[in-house]
């Protein structure tokens, strides 16, 4: 309770409390634009971070993070684009009421749904993330190691691709994490001689690169399109015929959230698809999914919020990403200096609290945003490609530039761009490669440190109870569908035969 | 252009090979993890995975399959888009310094707005307009220093 309070009143510093409203207006502007979200948003907005207090610096990653995200609800339902793909199944419902003339109830609808969500699940955060901490203070470099690699494997289920593709992206990314002087025996490693790599590869060039340049690279090849407003009168909050139609999609959807949110490195997008498929199954209502069904943007936008708050529990409280956008934050943290876990509270004891009070604020914003600013923010997205795309290819250029005045960092991101733009094309997720480059050096620190605490006798890993749990989790990410898909397999034989 | 499966899984199992053969040059310390140990896992990894998606592609396809030509690549006015974020930024990097942030911003700024069929005056007003802009933000309000150039600036 006193690092709420404590945390509520380092808002009334006017300089914090201007971060957060400027921030949750960029955020919003970013989540309305097709093309950027939450993830590209927080890797774009990393470089300025750096010259920020570690406190500040975090607000406003998560605050752009939650904004874009509830951001994405504007546009899937007045354009049917989704600003993020958080916000896709929104489009189904969203759209269709808009198109007959509902769209203030349905932005009503999305706005009360996200902020509640987002409210519990910075509760949540509040009340879990140090809970999680406390039980690592029981954790040596084996349970660490075996936790992160958890992590790791946790890449093979990211957004619905090909598990394959997604490891060898996540592989690719802890490798390159080991580029430069490695810290526990001082080699180096995959320098090649460049002064440069001697610190290895920056987390905010390559984010900026497989983020930002990739993205400007993609659009370079789209089409140009136009955008078209559905017409719409005032935003209105639902009424109360409304809200008992959904407040038991949005209580189920930010328990799916918040749950889904915690898993490492899944993230809204997940969170706001089964959410939606869970309403639908259970609702009475479920014929008119896909026709303009209020529940299914509450389902969708309460569970995208509720995700966040989620996300950031193993973030901060085990420096476990639990979302692509945790990610580029945990990267900023690690940038700042700052490790997370139960140090972190422990050293930082305001930490958390200005974090909660950041989000309840920039959550009670969203209200202003969405029921006051979505006609405003929805017609940022009828600019025209060719004002948007050149801002957007100037800030990532300069913010390269401005993490070290150097130029070799514009390279990197350049570089690493162009990596992103052919792995996007060729089935690989840059968020596993995002994910695998911030655990990377954690994972073999870890590793180091523990086969060093067993004097080489690496196998003494498998002795720790923790550590064990980890690796049969680890085993079960990895193998559990295709294990499960062969005993399904065995038993349909036996039953034929 | 996309490459098949085949190509882009031995990409990757070459990726894995080289890094493996270059980590067979770093010094073992002693009473410690080796500092191959890491590198050689990721790399092997990389062998492994890279040589499924390639079998897999080559099983799929039945052969090593062809080239997959994007419906963009027949748009000479979209190759040149995209082939111009690249050198703009090599661009950036490499005369930054020598004409100062604003001045180069400008000239690239004005290049990607008439790639993006904006008119020359409104890419002129956009390259002046976005590089001051983007300027004063990052050093007055981000205080980060960006290359002045030659030309001493008013503000």
């Amino acid at each position: 309770m006193g690092d709420i309070l404590s945390g509520l009143l380092a808002l009334g510093d006017p300089k914090l409390l201007l971060l957060i409203v400027a921030t949750t207006l960029a955020g919003t502007v970013i989540g309305v634009l097709p093309g950027l979200n939450a993830t590209t948003g927080a890797a774009l907005m990393l470089p300025f971070t750096l010259t920020m207090d570690p406190i500040s610096a975090t607000v406003v990653l998560a605050t752009i993070y939650g904004s874009a995200t509830f951001a994405g609800a504007i546009t899937a339902i007045l354009i049917n684009t989704p600003g993020t793909s958080a916000s896709a199944t929104t489009c189904l419902d969203g759209y269709p009421l808009a198109l007959r003339g509902e769209a203030g109830r349905a932005l009503g609808v999305a706005t009360i749904a996200s902020t509640f969500g987002g409210l519990v699940s910075i509760g949540f955060l509040f009340v879990a993330a140090p809970l999680m901490a406390r039980l690592a203070y029981d954790f040596g470099p084996p349970e660490y190691f075996a936790l992160t690699l958890f992590g790791l494997s946790m890449l093979a289920t990211i957004g619905g691709g090909s598990a394959v593709r997604n490891l060898i992206a996540g592989a690719f990314g802890v490798l390159l994490a080991t580029v430069g002087v490695d810290l526990l025996t001082g080699v180096e490693r995959y320098t090649f001689g460049t002064h440069a790599l001697y610190d290895g590869i920056g987390f905010v060039p390559v984010m900026i690169g497989i983020f930002g340049i990739a993205e400007l690279l993609r659009q370079s090849t789209q089409l140009d399109q136009e955008r078209h407003l559905v017409a719409m009168s005032a935003v209105k909050l639902p009424g109360w015929a409304d809200i008992r139609r959904i407040r038991t999609t949005v209580l189920r959807s930010t328990g799916i959230g918040t749950f889904i949110g915690v898993l490492p490195a899944e993230g809204a997008t997940i969170a706001s698809m089964i959410s939606y498929n869970e309403a639908r199954r259970w609702s009475p209502n479920r014929d008119n999914f896909g026709n303009g069904e209020i529940e299914g943007i509450a389902a969708s936008e309460a569970a995208n919020n509720a995700a966040i708050g989620g996300s950031l529990v193993p973030t901060l409280a085990l420096g476990i990403p639990g979302s692509p956008t945790a990610a580029i934050i945990l990267a900023g943290l690690l940038t700042q200096g700052l490790q997370p876990g139960p140090m972190l509270f422990a050293e930082q004891g305001e930490f958390l609290g200005v974090i909660f009070a950041a989000l309840l604020v920039a959550n009670l914003l969203f209200i202003a945003v969405g029921l006051g600013g979505a006609p405003i923010f929805a017609r940022i997205t009828t600019i025209p490609v060719r004002i948007l795309w050149p801002l957007v290819f100037l800030f990532s250029i300069v913010g390269a530039y401005a993490i070290r005045q150097s130029q070799v960092d514009v390279i990197i991101a350049l570089a690493f761009g162009v990596i992103g733009h052919l792995m996007i094309r060729h089935g690989f997720s840059v968020v596993s490669l995002a994910i695998g480059l911030v655990l990377g050096a954690m994972v073999e620190q870890r590793l180091g440190q523990s086969v060093a605490m067993f004097r080489g006798e690496w196998w003494m890993l498998f002795t720790r109870p923790i550590a064990l749990t980890f690796f049969a989790l680890t085993l079960l990410a990895l193998f559990g569908a295709q294990a499960t898909h062969l005993i399904r397999k065995i038993t349909r034989k036996e039953i034929a035969s | 252009m996309k490459l098949p499966d085949f190509w882009t899984g031995l990409a990757v199992l070459i990726l894995g090979a080289l890094a493996i053969i270059k980590a067979q040059g770093f010094p073992d310390v002693a009473g410690g993890a080796s500092p191959r140990l890491f590198p050689q896992i990721m790399g092997a990894a990389l062998m492994v995975l890279g040589g499924l998606v390639s079998a897999r592609g080559a099983i799929r396809a039945g052969g090593i399959g062809g080239w997959e030509q994007p419906p963009w690549a027949a748009d000479p006015l979209k190759i040149a888009r995209l082939i111009y974020v690249p050198c703009a930024i090599i661009a950036f990097a490499l005369f930054a310094h020598v004409l100062g942030t604003i001045p180069i911003s400008a000239l690239l700024i004005i290049g990607y707005a008439v790639l993006w069929r904006t008119g020359p005056l409104a890419a002129l007003t956009f390259g002046i307009c976005f590089s001051v802009a983007i300027y004063l933000f990052f050093t007055a309000v981000m205080r980060v220093p960006l290359p002045i150039g030659p030309v001493p600036l008013p503000f």
